[in-house]
């Protein structure tokens, strides 16, 4: 990782003094601090898409099933007797590995070809895991409460992680690899006429969203203490990323982030409220940004940046 | 050996409302080249009106196809005038989105207007079956499939001897130049998405007639479509007929012999198979 | 704008997105109760959540329009809030933490299904903070030592086995052959697991009165029963028995009749007597007999009060068992507020595991929570069945039963 300069690892150490700093305000009742796990939770996801859906273009439907991999791992080595933090490696780990073992394949094919694959994947995925007995099948498993980590411990875990997502996120997209893709999804065959190897690129990148989405799904165990097939493998799960980061901005390192933050936003505050009309206002919302802002919000947050900065600075 | 054939039977019947339902979401994909996510809603809105048709009127659910197929028709192409138009030269997954927005949409008015109870109508025939030999088959499922094969025909006769049929397939082949040649691109766009919606929208009004519907009634079945439209082609009207009656046996097969449980895995694991083995030609 | 300068302002739009996500502070200072409940009224169960909004509402309209809960000597009203979880199970937890710590809901009413209440759980639990539930059957929600979660449902395997004590009670009038072939089928979700499990609790060491001859699962809204239902005749039982919700229920039952089966007894479980199901099957559903939480023909007095009032206000008849349930739990945990005379989360809990009801709505017409079973209500459910001209009629237990069952040959 060459490409990963000190001034990345400045920013990181910035951004966690940063949360650290916020960490009271969000930690100020149980509410605040639900709403920067899932804030977490939901960079962290977001960030991992982006890296195979933004820089390649291949747009994956299927991570849920990663996320349940990382998921389940973590709950069954937490029930085995492992503390939680020991279990997060191997979340990692074993969705890194499931994520190989079907994105080699998939991998090779482009467009809403592999987009439908990944629908094929995550639902056959789904209904496998909603029959392992072993994990309790399709009532899913119960996590210790008395074990919880807390809150301070939570938040901790959640914006290393978050962080972490993102400054692989940047060195990703400043590495070769990153450039490799990029180049691949503007033009695939001058990519693979001019040297880059396009398959293994993808799943090289691949496995690093299958590790960072296995993450995501063990953090989201150790939070909510409960994980079950129908949520941790649904459907459901892998459209909102894709809707996090068109609503932040594709194929960027910071849309992401804003866009698991505007999404929150939006579920928990404009939504909850609005029960007769959530949907519409959402799908709205999404055509809205879709026809007019077509890059997401991460631009314009640029530009209005770039403003202030011209005015103060 | 009864047992065989009745579940071989059911497959190919099932299949070929399988088919039907997918008719439509190829069609918009080979000529627009745009994954329809808004397809579910079609579906869904399909089985609705012909819900409320039979319901307030008496009308038959079959005889409410005359409605829902101007209708999908009309709504399809005021979708893609008004929406999807606009995004003609964005990468295809921006359309893709764009479509799941209306689906959303047109979820919340139908819980609106219908509330998420479970609605399901009643016909005189709707559980009488016909005796062949040892088999019971249904006759409405009957219908369905009669209904699926006609509109295969309809649709292969509208692709091959008709003047819109030719620029439809003169846009799936190639846009610029069939622009060059004097093809309406933009018409050809809309015809395109209204008659795919209008397909989906008359799928509902068959589907009627064994499903119960909610607003979510067509996530289960977009995926499904999804399946038998790559199983079959993406663009190939007759491979999806084929693909559909072949996954509805395959999956009753596998429902029989091996587990129910896993009837839906086969469908799925064929689905990204033969995505992946057909690689060579999908670029 | 190269993405370098992107990265810059990040730890600007942490600062932006903690602003924003600035929880608005306590929305006490008046002297309403607020009680507050995250349901799915979009989404997979979006056909439920409406039911328990309904059932919740007239249960705290009732309470109001008798002057709200008297504490320290003050009367003060009742205000249900009630957020659209979607049928999430990672947003529902996180309305609960809202409801707690921005609306200030001093207890909490359930959601509706298995997976969605067990998530929802969590928050009560770490909170301390009582939490009544009436869409959960399942025993897995409430956890070893529980405090805070009551259950006004009792457990799936009532179902079952209720349905399974019906049939032996036929058996000893003579009505059912012994042993009885009973081919079972189950939605693979917690609830066909739980109903499962049910049916081989009893089933077990009672080899002389039951033959189980198939025993499977299907997937929850699969596209066709066809391959199913002929699995069934080929076992040749004398009763059938499955588990499934509404959608499947409908197919499987659709399946069945085409293919002409006929058994003695035939029971999908708590299905049957709902509207939808006599839209879409018509007379094919009459006989069908199904094990119910709570049913309008309950001979109790509390019982009709419901109806009558549940009607004129939601239009009916009603055939479901949500409603019911939701206003009981509701009920119950408004009385107990009033008997703790406080908002203290311990006060309520208290009066919870204090509380019984004797004017119930539920089979048994009794409502407490029993420290051994975990604070889980355990009741007997009732076994109706449709009748050919519309409408159920109780056939077991014997004390409430309208008449004899109807079995087939």
């Amino acid at each position: 990782m060459s490409s990963f300069t000190r001034r990345h690892l400045f920013l990181g150490v910035g951004a966690l003094g940063g949360l650290a700093l916020i960490a009271p305000l969000l930690l100020a009742n149980p509410y605040s601090s639900r709403l920067a796990q899932l804030l977490f939770m939901n960079v962290l996801l977001a960030s991992a898409w982006n890296l195979v859906g933004g820089f390649a273009g291949q747009i994956s439907f299927g991570n849920a099933s990663l996320f349940g991999v990382g998921a389940y791992a973590t709950s069954m080595l937490w029930l085995a007797g492992f503390h939680p933090f020991l279990t997060m490696p191997a979340a990692a780990l074993l969705a890194a590995l499931y994520g190989v073992a079907w994105g080699w394949p998939c991998l090779r094919l482009r467009g809403p070809y592999f987009a439908i694959a990944t629908i094929g994947v995550a639902e056959a995925t789904r209904i496998v895991a909603n029959h392992i007995e072993a994990a309790g099948g399709a009532s899913g498993l119960t996590l210790p409460l008395e074990q919880d980590l807390g809150p301070v411990l939570l938040y901790a875990l959640g914006a290393v992680l978050a962080v972490a997502s993102v400054l692989v996120s940047a060195a990703v997209r400043r590495s070769r690899l990153g450039l490799g893709l990029i180049a691949l999804r503007e033009d695939a065959q001058a990519a693979a006429a001019s040297g880059v190897n396009v398959a293994r690129q993808q799943v090289t990148v691949f496995a690093v969203t299958a590790a960072l989405t296995g993450l995501a799904g063990g953090y989201y165990a150790v939070f909510t203490l409960y994980v079950v097939p129908e949520k941790v493998f649904g459907f459901d799960l892998s459209i909102s990323l894709v809707l996090m980061v068109l609503v932040g901005g594709i194929g960027t390192v910071m849309g992401p982030v804003l866009g698991a933050g505007i999404y929150l936003f939006l579920e928990q505050f404009v939504l909850a409220s609005l029960a007769d009309i959530h949907l519409a206002a959402f799908g709205a919302l999404l055509i809205f940004i879709i026809l007019l802002e077509p890059r997401g919000a991460a631009p314009r947050l640029a530009q209005f940046v770039r403003l202030i900065r011209r005015r103060f600075g | 050996m009864v047992d065989l054939l009745s579940v071989l039977a059911s497959g190919i019947l099932v299949g070929t409302v399988y088919a039907y339902m997918a008719y439509g979401l190829g069609l918009i994909y080979g000529v627009l080249r745009v994954v329809n996510l808004a397809h579910g809603a079609f579906l869904t809105l399909g089985v609705y009106v012909t819900w409320w048709l039979n319901t307030t009127f008496g009308m038959d659910p079959l005889v409410s196809i005359l409605i829902t197929v101007p209708l999908g028709f009309a709504l399809g192409a005021t979708v893609e005038r008004t929406l999807v138009f606009r995004l003609r030269d964005s990468p295809p997954v921006t359309t893709l989105l764009l479509l799941f927005g209306v689906w959303l949409i047109v979820r919340n008015a139908l819980y609106l207007i219908f509330g998420g109870a479970d609605r399901s109508l009643l016909t005189s025939y709707s559980l009488e079956s016909l005796a062949v030999g040892p088999l019971t088959l249904s006759i409405p499922r009957l219908i369905v499939s009669a209904f699926s094969l006609l509109g295969f025909v309809v649709l292969a006769l509208m692709l091959k001897r008709t003047w819109s049929g030719l620029a439809l397939r003169a846009v799936a082949q190639d846009r610029e130049a069939a622009a060059l040649s004097g093809v309406p691109v933009n018409r050809v766009w809309a015809v395109a998405f209204g008659i795919g919606s209008a397909l989906a929208m008359s799928a509902g009004s068959l589907m009627s007639l064994f499903y119960s519907v909610t607003p979510e009634f067509g996530a289960r079945f977009l995926l499904k479509s999804f399946c038998v439209v790559v199983l079959g082609g993406l663009t190939n009207i007759g491979g999806i007929l084929v693909a559909g009656i072949g996954l509805g046996i395959a999956e009753d097969l596998t429902a029989f012999y091996i587990h129910t449980g896993y009837r839906d895995v086969v469908s799925f694991l064929v689905l990204t198979a033969a995505l992946v083995m057909r690689r060579a030609d999908s670029d | 704008m190269s993405p370098d300068s992107r990265i810059r302002w990040f730890p600007v739009l942490g600062l932006l997105l903690g602003v924003a996500l600035l929880p608005a502070c306590s929305g006490g200072g008046d002297d309403t109760i607020r009680i507050g409940a995250a349901l799915p009224l979009s989404g997979k169960h979006a056909n439920v959540g409406g039911f328990f909004r309904d059932g919740y509402q007239l249960a705290v309209e009732e309470a109001n329009a008798a002057g709200g809960v008297e504490i320290d000597g003050v009367r003060r009203p009742i205000e249900l809030r009630v957020y659209d979880d979607k049928s999430d199970a990672s947003i529902s937890p996180s309305l609960l933490e809202r409801l707690i710590a921005v609306d200030g809901a001093v207890a909490l009413l359930s959601g509706y299904s298995t997976p969605l209440v067990q998530a929802q759980v969590i928050v009560p639990m770490r909170r301390g903070i009582p939490f009544m539930n009436a869409g959960g059957a399942s025993k897995s929600i409430f956890r070893e030592g529980n405090q805070w979660v009551f259950g006004a449902l009792s457990p799936v395997e009532s179902l079952a086995s209720t349905t399974l004590e019906w049939l032996m009670w036929e058996q000893d009038q003579d009505r059912l052959p012994r042993p009885l072939r009973v081919a079972m089928v189950w939605q693979n979700t917690d609830h066909g697991r739980e109903y499962r499990t049910g049916v081989h609790d009893v089933i077990e060491g009672q080899a002389d009165r039951f033959e189980l001859v198939l025993d499977e699962s299907f997937e929850h809204l699969s596209s066709d029963h066809t391959s199913l239902i002929v699995k069934v005749r080929s076992v040749e039982a004398d009763v059938f028995l499955s588990d499934a919700h509404e959608p499947d229920f409908l197919l499987q039952h659709r399946a069945y009749v085409e293919q002409g089966l006929g058994h003695i007894a035939v029971s999908y479980g708590a299905r049957g007597p709902e509207r939808s199901v006599r839209e879409g099957l018509g007379e094919a559903v009459s006989h069908l007999v199904s094990a119910q939480w709570w049913t309008r023909a309950l001979p109790y007095e509390r019982s009709r009060h419901f109806v009558e009032r549940y009607e004129a206000q939601f239009g009916g008849p009603v055939t479901e068992y949500y409603p019911a349930v939701a206003y009981e739990a509701a009920r119950a945990l408004i009385a107990a507020i009033g008997n703790a005379g406080s908002t203290e989360p311990e006060a309520i809990r208290d009066a919870l595991k204090n509380l019984e009801l004797d004017d119930s709505l539920l089979p048994g017409g009794r409502l407490y929570f029993p420290e051994e079973s975990r604070l889980q209500i355990e009741n007997r459910c009732v076994i109706v069945q449709n009748q050919p001209e519309g409408g159920v009629r109780i056939v077991f237990p014997p004390d409430a039963a309208e008449g004899p069952a109807y079995l087939g040959s």
